[in-house]
Parts: C-alpha cells; structure tokens; sequence
C-alpha cells in the first residue's frame, strides 16, 4: 500500500509506452499500406531471390482482352525491376499450350508515319533499373491463343531471365486503355 | 454641362469599347481547340471503294453529312491497333447521343490477305456494334491505301507463317462534306478524341 504511488506511476508509464507503440504500429502499417498502394496490387508481385542470384521483382503485369477471332494474340504489359546487384536480361517467354502457341518479345516502333512490329531477342535490365512494358513500346507477345482472353481471365505466364532463370507470373486479363503509353522509340 | 456630359461620354464610350474587344479576345482564348492536327484547309482523299463488313460496298463518298473516322490496322495486330480501336470505342462512348448518331468509325484493314470482310466485322463489333470493318480484294485494298500514301509492308515470317504489318501512327477524321479535316494521333486520350470529333461535328451544323 505503501508503494501504491510509485506503483501507479510505473502503471502510467507502461500505459504511456503501450500507448506510443500502438501509435507507432497504427502509423507504420498506414504507411505501409500507402506504399503498396503506389507502388503495385500484391498479387500482381512476384519475387523471386535465389541464392546468389539477383532478385526480379514483376508488377503490374496485366494481358489484353482479345476479340475472339481465329488466331488471333495478346499483349502483357509489366514494370519489371532488377533489385539486385547485377545486370539481368529479359530473354524469352512461354505459356502452357492450353493458353496459346507461343510468346515473343515485341517493341512498336515508329518510322516516319507508319509503325511497325520489331521481334526482338531481350531486354538488358541494370541493377536497381525497370524495364517498362507498355501499349505502344515493348511487350511479351502472346500468339494463337487457344481461346478467347476475356477480361477476369487469369493465365500463368514464365518469363525467363537470364540470372535470375525462370520465373512464373499469374496474369490477369484486363481492358487496356491508351493511358499510359509508351512512346515508341522512333527508328531510322 | 453638355461638354461635361461629353467629357464623361467619351472615356465612357472608350471603355465599353475596351470591354467588348477584350470579351471578344477572351472568347477566342475560351474557343475550344482541337486536339489533333488539323488539315487546312480541308481536302478530299481519293474515293474508297471496297467491301463493308456486311458484304455490302463501301464508299467513302456515301458517308457524305457524317463525320467519318478512318483508322488504318490490321486484326493480327498485338498491341497498338486495339489500343487505338479502344479509344475510339471509349471516346465514341462519350458523344452526346445526337453527336454519336452522326458520326461513323471505319477500320479499313492494312492487310487484306488475312482480314476478309467477315473477320473484318467481326474484329470493329468487338469495339462498338457500330463500327464498320472495311475490306475487300486485296488489290484494290492495297490500291487504295497507296492513293492515300499508306503503303504497308509486311514483316518477315515467323512461326506458323504469321506476319506482322506496318500501319499508320494516325487516324483520319473527315467532316460531314467528307473533306479530310482532323488526323488524330494514335495516342490521344479518349477525351480529346471526343472532344475533336464533336467540334467537327458541330463545324457542320452551326
């Protein structure tokens, strides 16, 4: 009994620093909340960080919704970072045979007034660097689907990196709109 | 007290006149602009004479009191030909119903070979039933796209014998006297698709 005011002071200042990391807590899973709203969806990340590989991280990658013609392809779009110390390089492509026939890495150029399709066989990605993916500039190919790519669809595509190897991505079907375009990269 | 009066009147009168010409300037400055390149003045382009999606003719000329968008793909196209198809759906969406109803979007197709009239219908549906697909013997497409300066050309053959053709970067926008009057860029937002298509259209009716 004697103690009590002593006690009560060490109960307040318990509750004080209870108090304080709620706070703290309740403020960083706010802000954490907030960069993954910027930066990309979570489902739409993979990661992948093999020992003594560097680490690919792949957002925002969505696919085209397709008419439903015969033979006809999509195009996925993505920000692929490089967080490691290394260069990598983004050399190919592929999809299940129950998604479509093949995948090709494309970039539209333009020339003069007219654009063109380019195959090309990679992109060079630098540490701590993107490689955007965009409607209009580079983008994974997808060609002879096997059936229409409705918007909802989802479909695993593996993209292949030359340190960081395979690595598979589930894709959604999206709507896409000329927001966001790239700028083709003029060719002479 | 008439020279004051007079006195008075004059500044008077040199203000409103102030007032007017800047309301006017101000006016002009608040006219809306197009977006898009304009033609001027504007130009006829060779006739088309080919195959609508429906089998029947197509004619440039018989579009006459529409504004008529013209744009230029093929349907094997990956990536910019739906994107610009997507646009003028979502910026056709966006017309004032009495604007919608007078103007026409047309693909015409840079590859004929593929792109029969049937899968050329098939692929404009896709982005508003309204849409016509425009093909025909392939010839005469490609005789046609050349009297416009649209040569395409196709790319090498990969797998399977599929191929990729060159296309033009912008869409032709012809007013209701089908005189070639806008060429969109094929990266203009939807609202400044829609904005230019409806100040064509009003161009005809004011």
């Amino acid at each position: 009994m004697m103690h009590t005011p002593k006690a009560a002071r060490r109960l307040i200042l318990i509750a004080a620093i209870a108090a304080a990391g709620i706070f703290a807590t309740a403020c960083s899973s706010d802000s954490d909340e907030d960069a993954e709203a910027t930066a990309a969806p979570v489902e739409a990340t993979a990661t992948l960080a093999a020992p003594a590989a560097p680490a690919i991280e792949i957002a925002d990658i969505r696919a085209r919704a397709t008419p439903g013609l015969e033979n006809e392809n999509s195009a996925a779009y993505a920000v692929i970072t490089n967080r490691g110390t290394e260069k990598d390089r983004l050399v190919s492509g592929s999809v299940d045979a129950s998604v479509a026939g093949r995948v090709e890495l494309h970039t539209t150029v333009k020339e003069g007034e007219m654009m063109r399709m380019v195959q090309v066989d990679g992109w060079d990605i630098e540490p701590g660097a993107s490689l955007e993916l965009m409607p209009g500039g580079n983008h994974v190919m997808i060609l002879e689907l096997a059936e229409q790519f409705v918007v909802g669809d989802t479909f695993t595509l593996t993209l292949v990196f030359e340190q960081a190897g395979e690595i598979e991505v589930e894709v959604p079907v999206m709507e896409i709109a000329t927001s966001g375009m790239a700028t083709p990269g003029a060719m002479n | 007290m008439q020279r004051i009066l007079r006195r008075v009147r004059i500044p008077a009168l040199v203000g409103i006149a102030v007032i007017v010409v800047a309301l006017a300037l101000g006016c002009r400055e608040d006219a809306p602009a197009f977006a898009s390149a304009v033609v001027e003045p504007p130009s006829r382009m060779p006739e088309v004479n080919l195959v609508a999606g429906d089998g029947q003719p197509f004619r440039l000329s018989d579009q006459q009191g529409k504004v008529v968008v013209v744009y230029v793909g093929y349907t094997f196209c990956p990536d910019l030909c739906p994107l610009a198809m997507s646009t003028l759906g979502n910026a056709y969406d966006r017309l004032p119903a009495e604007v919608r109803d007078g103007v026409q979007v047309v693909m015409i197709t840079a590859d004929p070979a593929r792109d029969t009239p049937e899968v050329m219908a098939k692929y404009v549906n896709y982005f508003d039933p309204s849409f016509t697909g425009v093909s025909g013997d392939p010839a005469t497409v490609l005789e046609t796209l050349a009297s416009w300066g649209i040569h395409p050309e196709r790319s090498a053959t990969g797998a399977n014998g599929s191929y990729f053709v060159s296309h033009p970067t912008r869409m032709y926008v012809f007013n209701r006297d089908g005189l070639l009057r806008l060429q969109i860029a094929h990266d203009l937002e939807p609202e400044s698709v829609a904005s230019d298509l409806e100040l064509v259209w009003r161009e005809g009716n004011d």
